[in-house]
């Protein structure tokens, strides 16, 4: 495989069990292992041993440096304590690779959207992820609370004005973009 | 922020089948965990008994040893029966069922390993028998299950650790418990086929891990993906893709066709055909003339004339007219191939795009295009999202009047008429450029400069730049949505490049003809020419053979299929070279004058007129289709034809990513890459298909040349596979072809086909109805249950105030948020009595929703279930006021006090 030699880190026991736990391939594993976990680490401060990232630094990744939805990513993937070790960061990856499954990629799309933490996604949370979709000001309250009534109109079958996960999914999975959409590749570092 | 605890929690509420599933993972987790140590002890004994079984099955029969083992167990354990029993019931039950039976079939396993071991220990050699048929079957089932387990781990939206140690814990299960599985003589063959499948996985891991190492220009797209969006991506992943079709194309032509020629066929100079005539000898090295591809390069493996029409040759015997013929045949059906089944891939992946009633929702969770990296894309599409939600409230408002109808009406046929007449010059001029460039040809074209000689394909390549730039201009006056109207730029450069590419094929056609009438002339004055020759040697010697011509001497035909070649491959050549020419100059010289000359110029040559060039991806996506187009049509006579795009699509690869790289901005109204994919293989199909009529046309209707070809002296050239099966098949087989080829076996099979496709298409048909049925029904139903809810709300409010739980606070918050909206806004009194009515309608049905939650009774997936009038618990209060968050902020508070993630920092947006 070539990169055979570069695996002193991750052996490669290690590898193989990402494999199966992950949708990643071998290179891929390696090459975010070194060229990005490591280099994100390594931009911080020497560690040595068990390596902790926090949000802030896997949010200056430079394709979620521009998401208007990183510290909502973050939060979903990392620790309960906001950090990353390299499993939760693989485990990120993984989700948003290609490969991964559409009800994967679904149920951590709720999971981001649903800012409020309460298992739906209600009205706030539509308002929070529009504004943070549009420029600000350009569009009027008015018309965000006309967007929002559209969603709930649509989406929310049984009209309790919050989406659950099964709607959501209802919803969201034959949406032709959303195959492209989340799959965010996986980002290598350029 | 989520504590320690709260994250599996939150996962469990989330419902669904996965929190159960969790459940029942966690449960064998802990059962494992307990039996561990014990387990590490049985197993010696385990092993032990697994031999001394070998021993044994040999003295008893195994009925015996059953009997023996069930009365056993009976006697050590009799709970454990029942629990087999609450198995055996819960598999036909639901998953519920199936996780308490999961605890229950552990504690069965951990006993049976007591059990076992008490059997070795005490009992002695007589009833040495360790697993019975029953528990091999237990434990198989166990092992399978753990098996699934590790190959749907992934899927399981869980944190890493966790998912770890499952993994190893199974893991190691099944390594230790697989072994014993498979019992007498199935053992070793069990064992055997274990380790084959183990092999097999590991194979095919390495095997794909191979395969993605193999794609290229992964990097160089992710980076253009990361700066541009996925939109310019697809463009290049087309490209990409197009690349691998035409390698494919090339490796058929090249390993079929032209090495067998090469190395078995007879080498240059010992024909006519593979010489270049005396005339042409002098200027047949020139660089001009090789650029044309003529001269040496005409009397080459290159082209159709080249090759010869002996029947074998080499020897390995290699059938090169037969090769031919079929590699020209299989270029055309893999194409076809390769793009149906694309095509049916991607409508797979899309599952009904076209279904428009989550118009809205889809706008909203789908919009962010994650692979943007660049800030200024960034930007961009955060404007375009804005732009595009108020489009779509606009639509949905339907406000839009027309001002004046009739002007627009009159400006859009205007605007069609211009297009029209357009398309009709452009045609004339390619007609024209084609009739002058015959004129030429036949008067010499030694006597006229470059322009005369690449006319044709000059103004070919020069209309197909100027002309979509007109189209633009004259699209401005239709005043369209410019969504539909990129459809109608699309469809006019597609009939645009259509007219041109059709035009030149009539114009080859006449060319063709003319050509047919000049070989017979040629064969006329062939024969004169024989005749003197011999009447000159005949003379001397009468039984000398015939005189060795020099084959440059020989005059010879105009091999019209040769003509076809050399004009297709010109044209790839030079639109080839158009294309690199408008990179370098429209592009990067205008980057290089607006980076340079911004300083000192009068106005902001960066943001005003000249400015950076966007990348053109329908322009850029219909030049490829139609350079692939032009490759089908001509590959057939020119075999280089794939060579040359190979060539082609490599360097513009590199080219165009540094292009897109170093001078093009992302663009203004950034889209994504979306349903225009099927769009545009669609487009490629229907090339495919315009482009295979005129091959298969001239292959099937005109006869080949008579001195140049492999298939020269023939009638026609699929009169090469009848030669093929009357001189390599057995005779009985010829017979059978033949039958199969009756139109009266035919015919019934094509109207066999007719009527399948007619019944496919019947049954979708009877399928999409009920579709749209259910969905009726579900919609019916979801409206009669708000009615009820609300009459039920009605009445309760009457009756009781409920006292608030947990969940109803937050709903209740949620609520008064949006209440709290709609005060703001200020609306007429019995509006907002109205929208007060409607929550209070809505309210109880989310409270049954939220309390499963809180129950641990996940909300039923099936939908039609969950609509059925839900108990009505608890209310909410109207929605009192409350003061209102800034704008730009999040509406309401937040649910969980603690610290929340800050959004960032404006200066991204």
């Amino acid at each position: 495989m070539g990169q055979e030699v570069s695996t002193y880190v991750l052996p490669n026991e290690e590898i193989e069990e990402y494999q199966v736990l992950t949708f990643l391939s071998r290179q891929e594993i390696i090459s975010f292992h070194h060229k990005m976990f490591m280099e994100l680490a390594n931009s911080e401060e020497p560690h040595h041993g068990n390596i902790r990232l926090s949000s802030r630094i896997v949010s200056s990744l430079p394709e979620l440096k521009v998401n208007p939805f990183r510290d909502r990513i973050c939060m979903v993937f990392a620790d309960e304590d906001g950090e990353f070790s390299f499993d939760e960061f693989l485990e990120m990856m993984s989700v948003l690779s290609d490969n991964a499954p559409l009800k994967v990629k679904i149920e951590y799309a709720f999971r981001i959207y649903d800012f409020n933490g309460n298992n739906y996604i209600d009205e706030e949370d539509l308002w929070t992820v529009i504004l943070r979709l549009i420029n600000q000001n350009e569009l009027s309250e008015d018309e965000i609370t006309s967007l929002v009534e559209h969603i709930l109109e649509e989406a929310d079958l049984d009209n309790d004005n919050f989406l659950t996960p099964a709607e959501f999914e209802n919803a969201i999975a034959k949406a032709p973009d959303f195959f492209n959409d989340n799959q965010e590749r996986h980002f290598y570092c350029h | 922020k989520p504590t320690k605890k709260g994250k599996p929690r939150n996962i469990k509420g989330r419902g669904g089948s996965e929190s159960e599933e969790e459940e029942e993972e966690e449960e064998e987790e802990r059962n494992y965990r307990g039996g561990r140590g014990r387990r590490g002890n049985v197993t010696a004994a385990n092993k032990k008994g697994a031999r001394r079984k070998d021993s044994g099955s040999e003295e008893e029969t195994p009925k015996t040893q059953k009997n023996r083992k069930n009365e056993k167990s009976k006697k050590n354990d009799s709970d454990e029966d029942d629990k087999a029993d609450g198995r055996q019931k819960g598999r036909n039950g639901r998953k519920k069922a199936d996780s308490e039976d999961e605890a229950g079939k552990k504690n069965n396993t951990k006993g049976k390993k007591e059990n076992l071991k008490q059997n070795s220990d005490t009992a002695g050699s007589s009833d040495e028998e360790a697993i019975t048929e029953e528990e091999l079957e237990k434990l198989k089932e166990d092992v399978e299950e753990k098996k699934k387990l590790i190959s749907t781990l992934r899927n399981k939206p869980w944190l890493m650790n966790r998912k770890l140690e499952l993994l190893k814990e199974a893991q190691e299960f099944v390594e230790k418990f697989e072994g014993v599985l498979g019992k007498g003589k199935g053992r070793r063959f069990y064992a055997y086929k274990v380790m084959m499948t183990k092999k097999w996985l590991k194979f095919q891991r390495d095997f794909e891990n191979f395969k993605s190492s193999c794609i290229p220009w992964e990097m160089k797209i992710k980076e253009i993906e990361s700066h541009f969006g996925s939109s310019v991506a697809s463009y290049f992943i087309f490209l990409r893709w197009m690349y691998g079709i035409n390698m494919i194309l090339f490796g058929l032509t090249f390993g079929l066709v032209m090495i067998p020629e090469v190395l078995m066929g007879k080498p240059y100079g010992t024909m006519p055909r593979k010489t270049v005539p005396r005339g042409e000898q002098d200027n047949a090295m020139n660089f001009a003339t090789l650029w044309d591809f003529g001269g040496y390069a005409q009397y080459s493996v290159l082209f159709y004339g080249y090759y010869n029409n002996q029947r074998s040759i080499g020897w390995l015997r290699f059938r090169l007219p037969l090769s031919y013929f079929l590699v020209g045949v299989g270029t055309i059906a893999y194409s076809f191939m390769v793009v149906i089944r694309t095509m049916a891939g991607n409508a797979n992946e899309e599952g009904g795009g076209d279904d428009t009633s989550f118009n809205f929702s889809w706008k909203i969770f789908t919009s962010w295009d994650y692979l943007i990296g660049n800030p200024e894309t960034a930007d961009n599409k955060f404007a375009s999202i804005t732009t595009s939600f108020k489009e779509s409230i606009l639509e949905e408002q339907e406000s839009r009047k027309e001002e004046n109808i009739h002007l627009t009406r009159f400006l859009r046929v205007l605007a069609n008429f211009l297009v029209l007449c357009c398309l009709a010059g452009s045609g004339y001029l390619i007609y024209f450029v084609v009739r002058r460039s015959q004129k030429f040809a036949l008067e010499g074209l030694e006597r006229y400069g470059w322009w005369e000689r690449n006319e044709v394909n000059m103004v070919m390549s020069l209309l197909g730049m100027f002309c979509p730039t007109l189209f633009d201009v004259i699209s401005a006056l239709e005043n369209y949505h410019p969504r539909i109207a990129l459809r109608w730029q699309l469809g006019r450069i597609f009939a645009l490049f259509l007219g041109n590419l059709y035009t030149f094929i009539i114009a080859l056609m006449d060319e063709i003809n003319l050509k047919l009438e000049e070989e017979k002339v040629v064969r006329y004055n062939m024969t004169i020419w024989e005749a003197s020759l011999y009447n000159g040697t005949l003379a001397e010697n009468a039984t000398a053979p015939p005189i060795e011509v020099d084959p440059a001497d020989v005059p010879r035909g105009p091999c019209w299929e040769t003509m076809v070649g050399q004009e297709f491959v010109r044209l790839t050549v030079s639109d080839t070279m158009t294309t690199y020419i408008t990179i370098l100059i429209g592009d990067f010289l205008r980057a290089v004058f607006v980076r340079f000359f911004n300083h000192c110029w009068c106005w902001d040559l960066e943001y005003g007129f000249p400015s950076y060039s966007e990348f053109d991806i329908s322009g850029n996506v219909l030049g490829l289709i139609f350079n692939q187009g032009m490759i089908w049509m001509g590959a057939f006579y020119a075999p280089c034809l794939p060579a040359i795009n190979v060539l082609r699509l490599h360097t513009s690869m590199y080219l165009q990513c540094w292009a897109v790289m170093c001078c093009n901005v992302p663009h203004e109204r950034v889209f994504k890459a979306s349903r225009s994919n099927n769009f545009y293989m669609a487009m490629l199909l229907f090339i495919l298909f315009l482009s295979t009529l005129p091959a298969v046309y001239t292959i099937v209707s005109i006869p080949p040349s008579f001195d140049c070809g492999p298939f020269s002296g023939k009638i026609r050239m699929f009169d090469v596979i009848q030669e093929t099966l009357e001189n390599d098949f057995p005779a009985w087989f010829g017979k059978v072809f033949s039958y199969a080829s009756n139109p009266g076996l035919i015919l019934p099979f094509i109207l066999l086909m007719v009527l399948g496709i007619y019944y496919l298409q019947a049954t979708s048909k009877t399928y999409k109805a009920a579709n749209l049925e259910l969905k009726k029904k579900l919609q019916s139903q979801a409206e009669e249950n708000k009615k009820q809810n609300k009459k039920g709300a009605v009445k309760k409010n009457e009756f009781e105030e409920p006292p608030p739980t947990n969940q109803s606070k937050q709903q209740q918050s949620a609520q008064d948020n949006g209440g709290e909206k709609k005060d703001n806004k200020n609306m007429g009194g019995s509006e907002a009595e109205k929208k007060t009515a409607n929550q209070l309608g809505t309210s109880p049905s989310q409270t049954p929703m939220a309390n499963s939650g809180v129950n641990g009774v996940p909300p039923p997936i099936n939908r039609g279930a969950r609509l059925a009038a839900p108990p009505r618990l608890a209310v909410t209060r109207p929605p009192g006021p409350r003061g209102y968050p800034m704008p730009g902020h999040l509406p309401g508070q937040p649910r969980f006090p603690g610290p929340r993630m800050p959004r960032g920092p404006a200066p991204y947006r």
